[in-house]
C-alpha cells in the first residue's frame, strides 16, 4: 500500500524545510510536490498537468498552505470538498497565518486540522513529525468506496 | 434708521388702515340712518300740515254752507235749507274741534283758533237768531238785508283769520317740505359716500389680499429653495459621508492585507534563514569550526527573534484593527484570571497578588484581557528578581477622576525615560537584566487610547513602579 503525501506549497525554501523535516522524523512515504491551487486541483481531478491520472488513487493526506498564486488555499478545500471524489479527502492546513478568521474559515470550510508553520526549524520538524505520524500512521482513511462514489 | 422709520409708518398704515375706513363706512352709515330716519319724520310732518290744511278748507265750505242755507231759508222758508243749515252747523263744530285737535302741537295755530273761535261760534249763534226771526215772522226784506249786512262784516273778518291760519300752515308745510327735501339729500349724499366708502375699501382690502398672497407664495418660493438647497447640501454631506467611509473600509483592507503579508511573506525567508543555519549545526556540525558554528547560532537566533518581533507587530496592529464594543466588565475576576495563567506560566507562586474586590467597568472585553496580560506580565517580569514579590490591582481618585492601577515592588524605572515606556520597542532595560521586545506598554497605550482613556507610568529604580490608567474619556468619569 503506498501512501502518497500531497503538498500544496509554492516557496521552495518552505518546500525544503518540510521534505526535509519528513524525511527527519522517518517519513518515508511519497510526497507530491504542487506549486499552487490550479495545480493541487489538477492532481486530484486529473486535469491539465495531470491529465489522465487515475483519480481513484488519492493521497492519504493533503497538506495545504493557504496564500497561494492563482486559487488560494481556501478556494482549494472548498471545491475539495464540494466534489463527490474528494470530499472525505483529510485536508491539513499548513500556514504561517494564525489570523484567527483564517483558523475560522479553515475549519468551517471542512479542513480536518489546521497547523501553524514555525519558524523555527527543529519546532517545525516537530511539527510535521507529529503530523506525518498521526495522518500516516494512526489515521484509519476513509474507505476508498465512500471517495469514490 | 429712515428707512426703518419709514417701514413703521407703512406698518402702522397697513395695521390701522383697514380699521380707520370701517370706522369711517360705520360714522357714515349711521348718518345715513339717520337722515332716512329725519326724512321719514319730516314727511310725516308734511303729512300732518296737509290734513290741517284739509281741515281748515273743510271748515271754510263748512262757513260757505250754512251761510247760503240761512240765506236760502230766509227766502224760501223751505224746511231742507233749514236741515241743511243744521248739518252744516253740526260740521262745521266738529271741523273746528278736528284742526284744533290737529294744531295741539303748535302754540301760534292754537292762538289763532283762539281767535277764530268765538267768531265762528258768534256767527252761528247770530244766523240761529236770524233764523229763529224768520221762523216766527216770515220773510222781511229790511230785515234780511240787515242781516246779510251785519253778516258779510262777521264773515270777512272771519274769512280773514282763517285765510291767516291757513297761510300759517301753508307757510309751515313749505318749511317742511323743504326740510324733508334737504333730509332726502342728506340721505341720498350719505348713502353716496357709503357706497363709495365701501367700494374704495372692498378695493382696498382685494388689493391687499392679492398682495398678501403675492408676498406668501413669494415666501413659500423662498422656503421651498432653501428645503431644496438643504437637501443639496445634506445629499453632498451623505455622499462625502460615504466617500470618507468607503476611503477608511479599503485603508483598513489595506491595512488588512497588509499585515498578512507581514506575517506570511516575511515569516516564510525568516523560516528559511533559520532554518537551514540550524540544518546546517544539527546535520553538518563536523564541517564547521567553533567559530562558524557560532555565527550559525547567531543567524538563528536572529531570524528567530525578528520572526517574534513580526509577531509581537502584527498583535499591536491587531489591538488597532478589531471589533470594538462595550460590556460590562468585572476587571477583578479578569485579573485573577490572568494572574493565575502567568503563575502557571512562569510558576512562580512566591508572588502576593492584591486584588481590589468589584472593580467593574464598560469596556471592550478582548481588548481589556490583552492589557491585563499585558500590565501584569510586566509586573511579574520586573518582580522575577524581588524577594516577597508584590502586585497590586485597584482604583483611587486622582483629582475627581477615577483611575485604575496596577502596581509593582519590582525593579522599576528611572523617571527621567518614563516616556519611552509606551513608545513601541522602548525598553528601559537590556535583555541581560529582563528579556522582552518592548511592545507590551505600546500595545497598552493603543487598548487605552481605543477607550478614550490616558494611561501613564509611575516609578523609582529598585521601588518598584505603577501604571495609571483611565478607561472613559475624562467627561464620560463612569468607573463603577
Amino acid at each position: 500500500m503506498n501512501k502518497v503525501l500531497l503538498l500544496v506549497e509554492d516557496n521552495l525554501s518552505d518546500e525544503k524545510l518540510t521534505v526535509r523535516a519528513f524525511k527527519k522524523s522517518g517519513v518515508s512515504n511519497e510526497i507530491v510536490v504542487v506549486r499552487d491551487g490550479a495545480e493541487a486541483l489538477d492532481y486530484l481531478f486529473g486535469t491539465g498537468k495531470f491529465e489522465g491520472r487515475d483519480t481513484t488513487a488519492l493521497p492519504t493526506v493533503m497538506l495545504l498552505d493557504l496564500k497561494l498564486p492563482r486559487i488560494d488555499g481556501l478556494e482549494v478545500l472548498r471545491r475539495v470538498r464540494a466534489d463527490e471524489r474528494t470530499k472525505c479527502l483529510p485536508v491539513v492546513i499548513l500556514t504561517a497565518s494564525k489570523e484567527h478568521e483564517d483558523v475560522a474559515r479553515g475549519y468551517s470550510l471542512g479542513a480536518n486540522a489546521y497547523v501553524r508553520k514555525p519558524v523555527d526549524f527543529s519546532e517545525f520538524a516537530e511539527a510535521a513529525k507529529t503530523v506525518g505520524l498521526f495522518w500516516l500512521l494512526l489515521n484509519e482513511p476513509p474507505p476508498k468506496s465512500t471517495g469514490a462514489s | 434708521m429712515m428707512r426703518v422709520g419709514s417701514a413703521d409708518l407703512a406698518r402702522h398704515v397697513d395695521s390701522l388702515g383697514p380699521w380707520v375706513a370701517l370706522g369711517i363706512l360705520g360714522l357714515v352709515l349711521g348718518l345715513g340712518a339717520r337722515s332716512t330716519l329725519l326724512v321719514v319724520g319730516n314727511s310725516a310732518w308734511v303729512e300732518h300740515s296737509h290734513q290741517v290744511i284739509e281741515a281748515l278748507d273743510e271748515l271754510a265750505l263748512d262757513v260757505s254752507v250754512t251761510m247760503s242755507a240761512r240765506r236760502g231759508f230766509s227766502l224760501t222758508g223751505d224746511s231742507d235749507q233749514l236741515a241743511r243749515y243744521s248739518t252744516a252747523t253740526r260740521d262745521l263744530r266738529s271741523a273746528t274741534r278736528r284742526v284744533r285737535a290737529l294744531t295741539s302741537d303748535n302754540p301760534g295755530q292754537q292762538r289763532r283758533l283762539d281767535g277764530l273761535e268765538p267768531l265762528l261760534e258768534k256767527t252761528i249763534v247770530r244766523r240761529d237768531a236770524v233764523i229763529t226771526y224768520r221762523r216766527a215772522h216770515g220773510f222781511q226784506p229790511d230785515r234780511e238785508a240787515q242781516a246779510t249786512r251785519e253778516g258779510t262784516s262777521a264773515y270777512d273778518e272771519l274769512v280773514l283769520r282763517m285765510g291767516d291760519f291757513a297761510a300759517e300752515e301753508r307757510r309751515l308745510l313749505v318749511e317742511r317740505e323743504r326740510r324733508t327735501a334737504e333730509s332726502v339729500l342728506r340721505t341720498e349724499v350719505s348713502e353716496g359716500i357709503g357706497a363709495g366708502l365701501s367700494v374704495t375699501l372692498m378695493a382696498t382690502v382685494i388689493v391687499r389680499l392679492r398682495r398678501e398672497g403675492r408676498r406668501r407664495k413669494r415666501s413659500e418660493d423662498t422656503v421651498r429653495e432653501s428645503e431644496k438647497a438643504i437637501k443639496v447640501l445634506n445629499e453632498d454631506l451623505e455622499r462625502r459621508v460615504g466617500e470618507r467611509t468607503a476611503e477608511l473600509k479599503m485603508t483598513n483592507a489595506e491595512l488588512e492585507s497588509f499585515s498578512y503579508s507581514v506575517v506570511h511573506d516575511l515569516r516564510a525567508p525568516l523560516r528559511g534563514m533559520g532554518g537551514f543555519a540550524e540544518i546546517l549545526l544539527s546535520e553538518h556540525q563536523d564541517s564547521f569550526s567553533a567559530d562558524a558554528q557560532d555565527c550559525l547560532r547567531e543567524i538563528h537566533r536572529n531570524a528567530a527573534k525578528m520572526a517574534t518581533l513580526i509577531d509581537a507587530l502584527v498583535s499591536m496592529s491587531r489591538v488597532m484593527r478589531s471589533a470594538f464594543g462595550r460590556t460590562r466588565v468585572d476587571l477583578s475576576a479578569l485579573a485573577r484570571v490572568v494572574a493565575s495563567q502567568l503563575a502557571a506560566v512562569e510558576g512562580r507562586p512566591s508572588v502576593d497578588l492584591v486584588v481590589q474586590e468589584s472593580l467593574r467597568a464598560d469596556v471592550d472585553p478582548a481588548l481589556a484581557r490583552t492589557l491585563f496580560e499585558v500590565l501584569l506580565g510586566n509586573a511579574w517580569k520586573f518582580t522575577a528578581q524581588t524577594e516577597s514579590a508584590r502586585i497590586e490591582i485597584g482604583d483611587t481618585e486622582v483629582d475627581g477622576e477615577r483611575v485604575l492601577f496596577v502596581r509593582d515592588n519590582g525593579a522599576g524605572f528611572d523617571m527621567a525615560h518614563a516616556e519611552k515606556l509606551f513608545a513601541p520597542f522602548g525598553r528601559l532595560h537590556t535583555d541581560g537584566e529582563f528579556q522582552g521586545l518592548g511592545i507590551g506598554l505600546a500595545t497598552a497605550r493603543r487598548i487605552i487610547q481605543r477607550h478614550s482613556g490616558r494611561i501613564w507610568a509611575d516609578g523609582q529604580v529598585g521601588r518598584g513602579a505603577a501604571v495609571y490608567f483611565t478607561l472613559c474619556p475624562r467627561a464620560a468619569g463612569r468607573l463603577i
